[in-house]
This record gives structure tokens, C-alpha cells and sequence, in this order.
């Protein structure tokens, strides 16, 4: 097969930390106990947040006993929708939420009022008092029966595209019926996800407090500090000026921190501004669970279509995600679902449609890979079946359509620059010996019953930044102030919520300016410092927010420079490791010297910075053009055992290769990948809420099944081929959604090898698995 | 009702109210914020801290089942600016990621290192099994406990370089 | 959580504390806590405090094979007790280590276990298969049989005692040897099944046979009749084919969300034949 390189990036240099393993900035004050977490505020005189649930899942509110309850002794407040003073709504893509159900309830736990109660322990008790009577209907459960004509309305008309569709979109690219007409292999399937959690170990939380003139604060765990003000301002009727929103230490998120936080935000502002006291608002774990977004179930139909070699020739494409009662980032999870149903891999002939659908259940939104999950189960899925149908191993099935330099996507977007999807199946198969290990346990399959080996693989591309889909949000601030000391204090609009920003962004100052990465700090996290610089998601933060400092630390260079110069008496200047340094001679000087020097002499010494991604030729219409600036790519590989009497599967090893550009720091990129890959393995075999008439029955940890150390192999093998990304910070792309989107479609690949049948719905339980055995037999 | 204890080696002799949980002791009165609330009902570990020695889960424990006892925290194993073996090895393999598990894993891996100094990274995993941590995936958990470990057993101090 | 307790009594003798629970229906127990505490019941008024009254003795005749385990031992400590680790061929001390996690199992005791019982507990079984019985004290000390009080009302039995204890008579001649299965979906889940089995033999015969499964979902059971079909016979492999058919017949297993009728059977038989054939298998490389 012909190899194309790709060799259209030039190298990006690199003198300081950025490339280094470094110390995570954040870890000292993590290990000692010192970080502070939103529920580890405590407000003098704080009032303790209550939020009434709605306990059906459809119907209207007829009576309560708010009235008495405002009686109660340490209750401040009971707020219900008509005392909220701006607009009743949580916006987040559509303002279809309101922040409080107007008598008329969606979904079971949809907030009906707000309590504000002096001290915990009563408020630990004031949920037995709370009364509310519901005239209860017919819940509307399955998506599919949601779209029959007769069904009742869920989506509110004006936001609708009719009926109880959300909404539909579609790609259609060559002729994909004929493809599939002429081609002579065809393989069908369909698939099923069910909901994923995202099980944060920090449960969401929040404290308002009451700000100078009239303003306030919000302090809180969360992903988009931006999102959070804009609601906080939305519901109070205040200017966006005079809220102030600071992201605090935050212990996971994974997406379930994106558009959550501005309902906590919205509900502890609306009692904070109400009794003018500060506020606190902590979701125990068992409501965290079953009132906020997860991961879309999902039902998805896969035709594909190739030639007689493997060469993908079409694929048909039908999705339904579920989303709940109301939109909130349900458009944004479909079109990436759409985006992404081809996978890496050239194929002429496309026709997607993808529909979001409303139902009577909990909204859904944004989860690690945000609707590419669900595209991807399928697709790799597809991909075996039809390595068995054309009799070719499976990476080669994939060396022969994976997408290189010069090729186009579902789309049509021509990919030019840093595109190592090829290099990372090449690497992934080197290291995981994927030839040898075939041959290995074919053998071993042939001559034991009770325990049966696989291997397995999974590629994946992502997307980078929101994209054609927003590229409204592609822009971020920074902020850069030179101290007199030398010091460096930068300010930046992304969040760290353990992914690693603070410590990979602070590497990418140091190396801008030119000193050692403990000689710049990252302040937290304020909305009034930096402007909006979009959310913090889509694998963007290093590039986006990595962008706008190296932007305002050149914009600050010019002027450390003059200084230096006339310091120095020479013509030009260079900054390493903490020193300026003549170019043409031996001198230098010390870049303490030089701050304190520009500050005797009234240099400004802060500098902002700016940086922005468009996405050209997109056609919303056609879907035709860049979908994204650039996609990051990964292929995993996964051996697995299978338990021929229990189906239980056990990983023995994994590895991960991706392509996420040059990466700044390697042990905090192989953090993200473990982790990653972890979720997906749970994902794949464990994770599922049972849900009955739109109730979640066991919203905790003994029923919902996060992987433990014993479910994670050990021997789990990472690395990266860095195709560098001349557009971003010293070559970087994104990485944080990519690794859970590749491992769970080479766990479920490595169970069918192993089991020779495959399993259509996740999570792949020994039952299930057991089950598609012995049917395979 | 009056109870006398220790928390991190200081005594406190004081009236408590029966049905108060040790981790709201520890973190409201004594602002131990080191002590996690995951779940509230044992199912994630966050919350571990040492009685006597031993690691129990202060959700689930009410203030009176420690009368007479000494209780351990994270904040109650650094030796003034100097860190524990274990919290510098978890921050040099990458242990932590957004932290909020990290103290929960560091006191029940501080039991293991007590009881058994020399663990293979299986008895690691086996050990800690009930502590949930949804960033890392363990490897670099496991890292840790283990370069601890190796540190603890030849007797180093975990020097910061 | 508790939210309601006011008063936590910390009695001195057994006498006492039954006094203090009579006054007040409720008036709970406490030794380990995790039980209760996970109960999240507004109910307890009062608790009354189990750990000053010194039942966590432990005394083990060697020579008769009788063992007493007092109520508030902790499970951990009877995973590390020295004196457990060759009783019934370490059965007690290998398996409950699969009970919880070790924070778990630092805190739940023999006990509350006993008294306060989940459906899908291993303790339960891991005991109904060494024949355990109780000691509780209602006034006077006395000893039941373990399965025999599950049979019954327990709740309504124990409501005014207390369980000091239990009780394990192996037979004085012959060895015990045995194996205790559990399924969990993951490493630390509860049990979707457990099974336990030990049994005695003697010059090549089974003397006394004990098998119980748990997590049916239903709560735990003993399996008499599987245990009067093996005991009496010699010891061969083939056994385990006809006991596994009568244990699948026997343990009253339905399914759940969990798993399955058929699959929870299957996973029945396979235990029940493991479980046989390894204890079998070790008395004959003796």
C-alpha cells in the first residue's frame, strides 16, 4: 500500500517546559488537603439551598404547602416561578428551560421552588415537611413512540421542529442507496447505548454571594464560568457586569459540569439575592445522579457498504438521541453525532440523519465525546463485520480507509494539516504485537472451551473546538502582567477541573515568555478578569486559551525587550530560562532586573491577548465544508479473556496511541488517556442506570457501576504520535474527549473476537455477553 | 454528650451531639476539608480517615464511636512544610488529577504502608478497591502507593527536586 | 443518616443495655455503625452503644473444632485473626475478605451483620454454611440455630435480645474444608449471587455436609437437601454432577434487574459444581 506522509507541518520550536513531564501546578495543595472545593466554602452566616423536586414524571402541580413552609421556623425563603425577577428560564443553546416549572412538570426532579433554611441540620430535615400535589399524566418515555403523531407533546412547540422533535439533521453526500445497491458487500446493525453517568467524585455545588452594588457572586464547581454568569444574569434581570463568577478547585467534570452549574448558579442567586445572605447549594450524591445530565441513550442504524477488497464504498446512517424533556445541549451533542458517524475513514457515499428526540425524562447534554460515543459502537462495529464478510484482518480493514494527508471527510473538508490517524493504528497494532497475539489466541481458542481470548481494535477522529457547530464560542481571552519581581501572574477564561489546563497552560507561559514554570501563576478563574473566552469543552482549552497567552505574552515581550536592550546596550535580545541574553554577545541580565526596572521607569507591564478559530465553507444547509479547524485522532487496542460459564470478561491489557498534535506535558496527556480509556471500559461493560416509568430506581454507586482499580488492567500501554498542529500552541491539538471515545469500541471488538458474535447494546454485561455466546454457537 | 478524643494529635474533650457524623465534625468544626464527601453512604471512599490506626469511612460513623479513639487526617500526616512520602509520590507520578479522591486514597494506602511495607501492585489494587476515582483510570494510584512505598522502605525522605 | 437520634447510651453490662432498649421502641443497637448508617432513617430516637460490653472475644477449642466469636468483632479482624487462618481450612478468614472494602470491613461487625442483614450479604452465607448458631442474651444466655432463626420471623425473635455472638461446631473428628463463590457484576459490587459449601470427611466420607446461597435475589438459604444427599457418601468427583442439578432445583432463585432466572441458575450450577469438586478435589490430594 502507497504510505503518504504527512509532511505539512514545519517543526515548532521549543526551549522550556512545554514537551516536559512536569509537576502538575495544582497537586501540592491537592495532596495536602489545602485545595478548596465549592463544598469546603463556608460562608459566615451561609443559608443552606433546598431544591423541591418535582416527584412525577409528567404532570401539574395542584396544591402545596409553600405558604406554611414560608411560616417555619429558619426558613428565609421559599421561591417558586413567579418570584423570579428576571426572565424564568436556564439558557443554554434554547431557552426552553425554565428555572423553575411553572405548574406544568417534564420530568421526575424538574425544580418546582427554592428554599433557603438557617442551618444544615434543618435543612437535612425540611425535605419530610415539603407537601406538593400533582395531577399526574401519562409519561412519554420511548423516543421512537415520542415521534408518532398521537403522541402527547413534550417539546414545547416554539422550540420544536415539530411534534416531539427536538431536532433532525442530515448529511447526504454522492448517492449512497445506489453505493449500497452496486456494492457487493453489505452489512446492517443496530445499536443501543443507555445512559451514562458521569460520577465526578465532587458532586455539584455552588455558594452565591451577596456582591457591592447590588451585584453578586457566585463561587462553584463548573466547566464554563461564562454560561454560569450569563444564567445568573438571565434569572436575576442584572447586567452582566455586575455578576462575578469564580470557578473554585473542581473535582471532575467530564461535561457534566458544562451546562449543569448554571442551574445550581441560577437557584442559589435567585435565594442569595432574595435575602440578601449568602447562599449554599450542595447536591448529595443521589441527587447529583438523578436530576442532572448524562450521556444520550441512544438507537442508531448502520448500512455500510464496500468492495470486494474492504474498501468502504457508502454508509447509511440513522440516529435517535434521547434527550429528555428539554434541549439544553442536545443540538450541539446531535451534530457532533453527525459529524463523526463515518469515523476516520474515507467514504464517498454518505447519508446520515440524526434526530434528537423529547421525552419525559431527564434533559441530557454533554459528556466526554459528546455524541460521538454513540456513533462510534456502531461504526467500529461495522467494521468487524465486515473484516468477517470480506476475510481481512481488522487493522488492515482499517489501514485500507483510514483517512491520510490530502483525503476528505463525511463532509467533504479536505484534511491538510496534522493528520496521524495512520500513525496511530500503525503504532497501536506495533505495540499490542496485534499479529502475533492473533495467531496466539486463535490457537488458544482452538483448544480451550471455558476460557476464550480477543483482541481488539477501535480508531477514532475528533473534532477539536465547538466548530461549524458554534463557532461563535472558538475565542478566548487572556490576560498577562509581568510582577516587579519577575514574576508572572496570567489570567485565562478555561477551568481546570483535574484534566491538567492550569499546569499545561502555565507550561505554555512559561515557554512564551521564556522562564521557568514556577516562575508564572495562574490566578483562578473570574469571569471579571478576562473576557468571555467560551466554555470550557471540545477538547479546546490548551488550544484556545494556549493561543491567547502566547498572544499577550508577545504583545508584553516588545516592552521587557526595549528595557533590556537599553539595560544591556545591545541591538537584539532573546528570553531563556529566566534570563535575557544579547544576542550577538556573552551579556545578560536577569529578568527580575528588568521588571524592576520597567516598573521605576512606569512600563506597563500587563498585556492582554487573543485568539480566535473559524471554520470557512460550511454550509448549514448541505452540510458541506470544515466541520472543525482540525481533528485529533487515536486508535486503541484491547486483549480481553471471556468466561465462557459467566461471560464476565477480563481486560488484560490496553493501548493507546493518539495524535492530539505536539503534547506539552507527557505525564499529564497519559493521565488523561488512562482515565479516559477507564470510562469507556465502563462505559463498554458496566454503566447503566435502571430507569422505570422516567424514574431512575438506584441513583447511587452500589447500583450505577464506576470501574474500580480491580476492573482497569494494569498493563495499559500509552502513547503518542505527535502530528504537530502548526496553528496551535507549539504545535498542540486537543486531547481530554478523545481517549473514552476509542477505548469502548476496542473492548466490545476484543469480546465479539473473542466470542466469534457480536453484542449490539452496552453495556456488555456477562449475561449479555454469555447470552450472545451461546447464541453464536 | 461529652466525648474525648484526639484528631491529628491534638485532645479535645467536648460536647457533641449524638447523631453527628465524624466527617461533619471534622469538617465544619474542625474545618478538616481534606475529608471528602463523595456519597455520604460508603460507596466511594472519599471520606477515609484513620482510627486508631485503621481506616474507616467517617460518613458512616457517628461522633460517640469515637470517644477514646485518635483519629488521623490528611492534613494530620504532613510534618510541618515537609510532605509525606506518599503525597510526594502522588505528586510525582501524576497520582492526582482533579483531586477531590486523593486524600481517601492516600489515608487508606497510608494503613496498607503501615501493614504491609512492601506490597506487590496487586495488593495495592486489591487494597484499594473501594476508593473510587473516575480521572486517573489507578495506574498512576498505583504508581504512587508503590514509589512511596519503595521511599518509605529505604528510609528517604521524598525530596522535592 | 440519622437525624433524629438524641440520646446515645453507652451501657456496661448486657442487662443494662437490654433495660434501656425495653423503655423505648426506638431505641437501636449500634456497634459498627455502617449498618445503621446506612439505614438513612429518621426512626432512631436512641442508640444504644454495643462496643463497651466486651463482646468481641473470640475462643477457639482445637480440639473439638468449636468456635465462639463474640458479636462485635470487626469482619477485618477475623480476615487477619492468627487462630482463624486454619480453621475449616481458613473458609472463614479467606472469604470474608470479599465482604466490602477494607474501610468496610474495619467498621461492620459479625453482628450487625447478623442482625441487621442484607439480601445479598456474604457474611450470611459465608455462616449458614458452617452450620453457625447464635448466642443472644434475652435476660438469660442462650444459643439458636442460625438458619433456624432466619426461617422465622428474626426481626420479631431478636426484638427483645441481644446477639452476643455466634457460635461454629465443626464435628470433632474429620476435616472441614470448603469454598464460597461470589458474583458481582464488578470487583467491589455487592453480590448478584453468592454460594458457600463446606464439608466434613472421614476415612473417605462425607460426615456432614453445609451449602447455602445467597443474593437469590431473596435473602440467604441453606440447601438441606443437597446437604442430606452428600453427607453419608464417599468421596468422588461425581457427586457434584447430581448435587449441582438439586442445588439448581432447591435455592428458589428468580431473576432481577441484575441477572436473569436462567442466568442466576446457571451461575448456581457452576458454583455448585466448583464449589464441590474443588473440596472434593482437596480432600483426595491429601
Amino acid at each position: 500500500m502507497e504510505r503518504r506522509r504527512d509532511d505539512s507541518n514545519d517543526e515548532v520550536s521549543v526551549k522550556g517546559p512545554v514537551g516536559e513531564g512536569s509537576r502538575r501546578v495544582d497537586a501540592r495543595d491537592k495532596v495536602t488537603g489545602d485545595a478548596q472545593f465549592a463544598a469546603d466554602i463556608f460562608p459566615s452566616g451561609a443559608l443552606t439551598a433546598v431544591v423541591v423536586r418535582s416527584t412525577v414524571t409528567r404532570g401539574r402541580v395542584v396544591d402545596d404547602n409553600f405558604e406554611e413552609l414560608r411560616e417555619m421556623e429558619g426558613v428565609e425563603a421559599v421561591l417558586t416561578a413567579e418570584d423570579v425577577p428576571g426572565e424564568n428560564v436556564v439558557p443554554v443553546i434554547e431557552d426552553d428551560q425554565p428555572a423553575l416549572a411553572e405548574s406544568t412538570v417534564r420530568y421526575d426532579g424538574e425544580p418546582i421552588a427554592l428554599i433557603a433554611v438557617r442551618g444544615r441540620r434543618q435543612a437535612d430535615q425540611i425535605g419530610d415537611l415539603i407537601e406538593v400535589e400533582y395531577e399526574e399524566e401519562e409519561p412519554v418515555l420511548d423516543p421512537q413512540k415520542s415521534l408518532q403523531e398521537n403522541s402527547p407533546e413534550v417539546a414545547q412547540p416554539e422550540f420544536s421542529e415539530g411534534g416531539n422533535l427536538f431536532t433532525r439533521l442530515e448529511i447526504d453526500k454522492g448517492d449512497v442507496d445506489r453505493a449500497i445497491e452496486d456494492s457487493p458487500v453489505v452489512v446492517e446493525g443496530e445499536y443501543e447505548t443507555g445512559y451514562q453517568e458521569h460520577a465526578y467524585m465532587e458532586p455539584q455545588g455552588v455558594v452565591a454571594l451577596p456582591a457591592p452594588h447590588g451585584g453578586i457572586e457566585i463561587r462553584g464547581t463548573m466547566q464554563c464560568p461564562y454560561y454560569v454568569r450569563n444564567a445568573v444574569s438571565r434569572v436575576l434581570g442584572l447586567s452582566l457586569n455586575r455578576i462575578k463568577v469564580v470557578q473554585v478547585a473542581t473535582g471532575g467534570a467530564f461535561g457534566g459540569k458544562e451546562d449543569v452549574p448554571s442551574q445550581l448558579s441560577a437557584y442559589a442567586a435567585l435565594l442569595s439575592h432574595a435575602t440578601n445572605e449568602p447562599v449554599k447549594l450542595i447536591y448529595d450524591r443521589r441527587e447529583d445522579i438523578k436530576v442532572t445530565s448524562k450521556r444520550h441513550p441512544s438507537t442508531v442504524r448502520y448500512v455500510t457498504a464496500a468492495d470486494r477488497d474492504g474498501n468502504l464504498t457508502g454508509v447509511k446512517v440513522g440516529i435517535y438521541l434521547d434527550s429528555g424533556a428539554y434541549q439544553t445541549l442536545s443540538p450541539a451533542v446531535l451534530w457532533r453525532s453527525l459529524v463523526h458517524a463515518t469515523g476516520p475513514y474515507n467514504v464517498p457515499n454518505v447519508k446520515v440523519v440524526a434526530r434528537s428526540v423529547a421525552t419525559n425524562k431527564v434533559p441530557n447534554g454533554a459528556f466526554r465525546g459528546f455524541g460521538s460515543p454513540q456513533v462510534i459502537f456502531p461504526y467500529e462495529s461495522q467494521l468487524e463485520l465486515l473484516a468477517e464478510e470480506v476475510g481481512i484482518d481488522q487493522v488492515e480493514l482499517r489501514k485500507k480507509n483510514i483517512l491520510r494527508p490530502g483525503d476528505v471527510t463525511a463532509t467533504n473538508q479536505r484534511l491538510e494539516k496534522s493528520v496521524g490517524a495512520a500513525q496511530t493504528l500503525e503504532r497501536a497494532e506495533e505495540l499490542s504485537g496485534w499479529t502475533e497475539t492473533k495467531r496466539e489466541y486463535s490457537e488458544w481458542n482452538s483448544r480451550h472451551e471455558n476460557v476464550k481470548k480477543g483482541i481488539g481494535v477501535s480508531s477514532v477522529m475528533y473534532g477539536v473546538g465547538m466548530g461549524a457547530s458554534a463557532p461563535i464560542l472558538d475565542k478566548a481571552g487572556a490576560y498577562v502582567k509581568l510582577e516587579s519581581d519577575g514574576s508572572l501572574t496570567f489570567a485565562v477564561g478555561n477551568t481546570e477541573m483535574g484534566q491538567g489546563a492550569e499546569t499545561v497552560l502555565s507550561q505554555i507561559a512559561a515557554e512564551a515568555l521564556g522562564v521557568r514554570l514556577e516562575d508564572v501563576n495562574m490566578t483562578e478563574v473570574d469571569t471579571s478578569r478576562v473576557p468571555d473566552s467560551g466554555p470550557t469543552v471540545a477538547s479546546r482549552a490548551t488550544t484556545m486559551s494556549g493561543n491567547a497567552i502566547v498572544n499577550a505574552v508577545n504583545n508584553l515581550k516588545p516592552r521587557i525587550e526595549r528595557v533590556a536592550k537599553e539595560i544591556l546596550g545591545c541591538e537584539s535580545v532573546s528570553i531563556e530560562d529566566g534570563q535575557i541574553v544579547c544576542e550577538d554577545g556573552d551579556e545578560s541580565v536577569d529578568l527580575d532586573e528588568v521588571a524592576g526596572e520597567m516598573w521605576l521607569n512606569n512600563v506597563d507591564m500587563a498585556a492582554e491577548g487573543w485568539a480566535e478559530k473559524g471554520v470557512k465553507d460550511w454550509d448549514p444547509e448541505t452540510a458541506r465544508g470544515d466541520a472543525y479547524f482540525v481533528f485529533s485522532y487515536a486508535t486503541h487496542i484491547t486483549k480481553v479473556e471471556v468466561d465462557t460459564v459467566t461471560g464476565k470478561v477480563n481486560l488484560t491489557q490496553h493501548v493507546a496511541v493518539h495524535d492530539s498534535g505536539r503534547i506539552i506535558n507527557p505525564t499529564t496527556a497519559a493521565g488523561q488517556v488512562e482515565g479516559g480509556a477507564a470510562q469507556g471500559i465502563g462505559f463498554a461493560l458496566s454503566e447503566d442506570l435502571a430507569m422505570e416509568g422516567g424514574k431512575f430506581l438506584d441513583p447511587d454507586f452500589t447500583n450505577y457501576l464506576v470501574p474500580t482499580s480491580m476492573d482497569i488492567p494494569d498493563d495499559m500501554i500509552v502513547d503518542f504520535v505527535e502530528a504537530e498542529y502548526p496553528e496551535g500552541p507549539y504545535g498542540a491539538k486537543g486531547l481530554g474527549e478523545v481517549p473514552l471515545m476509542a477505548s469502548h469500541g476496542a473492548v466490545i471488538n476484543a469480546i465479539s473476537d473473542a466470542i466469534r458474535a457480536r453484542i449490539y447494546s452496552y453495556p456488555a454485561t456477562p449475561e449479555k455477553v454469555l447470552k450472545a455466546y451461546l447464541d453464536g454457537e | 454528650m461529652e466525648l474525648e478524643f484526639t484528631v491529628n494529635g491534638r485532645e479535645y474533650v467536648q460536647d457533641v451531639p449524638p447523631d453527628t457524623r465524624l466527617i461533619d465534625f471534622l469538617r465544619e468544626d474542625l474545618n478538616l476539608t481534606s475529608v471528602k464527601e463523595g456519597c455520604g453512604v460508603g460507596e466511594c471512599g472519599s471520606c477515609t480517615v484513620l482510627v486508631d490506626g485503621k481506616s474507616i469511612l467517617s460518613c458512616l460513623t457517628y461522633m460517640p464511636e469515637i470517644d477514646g479513639k485518635e483519629v488521623l487526617t490528611l492534613e494530620g500526616i504532613t510534618d510541618g512544610d515537609e510532605l509525606h512520602p506518599l503525597q510526594q509520590a502522588f505528586i510525582d507520578t501524576g497520582g492526582v488529577q482533579c483531586g477531590f479522591c486523593t486524600p481517601g486514597f492516600i489515608m487508606v494506602a497510608l494503613e496498607l504502608l503501615n501493614e504491609n511495607p512492601d506490597p506487590t501492585r496487586d495488593e495495592i489494587r486489591k487494597w484499594i478497591e473501594g476508593n473510587i476515582c473516575r480521572c486517573t483510570g489507578y495506574r498512576k494510584i498505583v504508581d504512587a502507593i508503590e514509589l512511596a512505598a519503595r521511599w518509605m522502605r529505604e528510609g528517604q525522605e521524598a525530596v522535592e527536586a | 443518616m440519622l437525624k433524629n437520634v438524641t440520646e446515645y447510651h453507652i451501657p456496661g453490662s448486657l442487662d443494662e443495655a437490654l433495660s434501656l432498649q425495653d423503655r423505648e421502641s426506638r431505641s437501636y443497637f449500634i456497634a459498627g455503625g455502617t449498618g445503621l448508617a446506612l439505614s438513612n432513617s429518621n426512626r432512631p430516637v436512641e442508640l444504644i452503644d454495643l462496643g463497651k460490653l466486651h463482646l468481641d472475644e473470640l475462643h477457639l477449642e482445637d480440639e473439638s473444632g468449636k468456635l465462639e466469636i463474640g458479636a462485635t468483632t470487626k469482619i477485618q479482624q477475623l480476615v487477619e485473626l492468627d487462630e482463624l487462618q486454619d480453621f475449616a481450612g481458613g473458609y472463614l478468614a479467606n472469604n470474608l475478605e470479599k465482604v466490602g472494602s477494607y474501610p468496610i470491613r474495619n467498621a461492620g461487625t459479625l453482628g450487625g451483620s447478623i442482625v441487621r442483614p442484607f439480601p445479598w450479604s456474604d457474611v450470611v452465607p459465608i455462616l449458614l454454611s458452617l452450620g453457625a448458631k447464635i448466642r443472644y442474651f434475652d435476660g438469660t444466655h442462650g444459643v439458636r440455630d442460625l438458619n433456624n432463626l432466619y426461617s422465622d420471623d428474626f426481626r420479631e425473635t431478636l426484638r427483645n435480645s441481644i446477639v452476643t455472638g455466634i457460635e461454629v461446631d465443626l464435628p470433632e473428628v474429620g476435616e472441614t474444608r470448603g469454598r464460597f463463590y461470589k458474583f458481582s457484576r464488578s470487583e467491589f459490587d455487592i453480590a448478584s449471587l453468592n454460594l458457600g459449601c463446606t464439608l466434613t470427611a472421614l476415612n473417605g466420607k462425607i460426615t456432614r455436609a453445609r451449602m447455602a446461597v445467597g443474593a437469590r435475589p431473596s435473602f440467604a438459604r441453606r440447601l438441606t437437601e443437597v446437604e442430606d444427599f452428600l453427607q453419608g457418601q464417599s468421596l468422588e468427583n461425581d457427586l457434584a454432577e447430581e448435587a449441582t442439578e438439586m442445588a439448581a432445583d432447591t435455592a428458589g432463585v428468580t431473576g432481577d434487574r441484575k441477572m436473569s432466572k436462567d442466568y442466576r441458575l446457571a451461575q448456581v450450577r457452576k458454583m455448585t459444581e466448583e464449589a464441590l469438586t474443588g473440596v472434593i478435589g482437596d480432600f483426595l490430594e491429601q
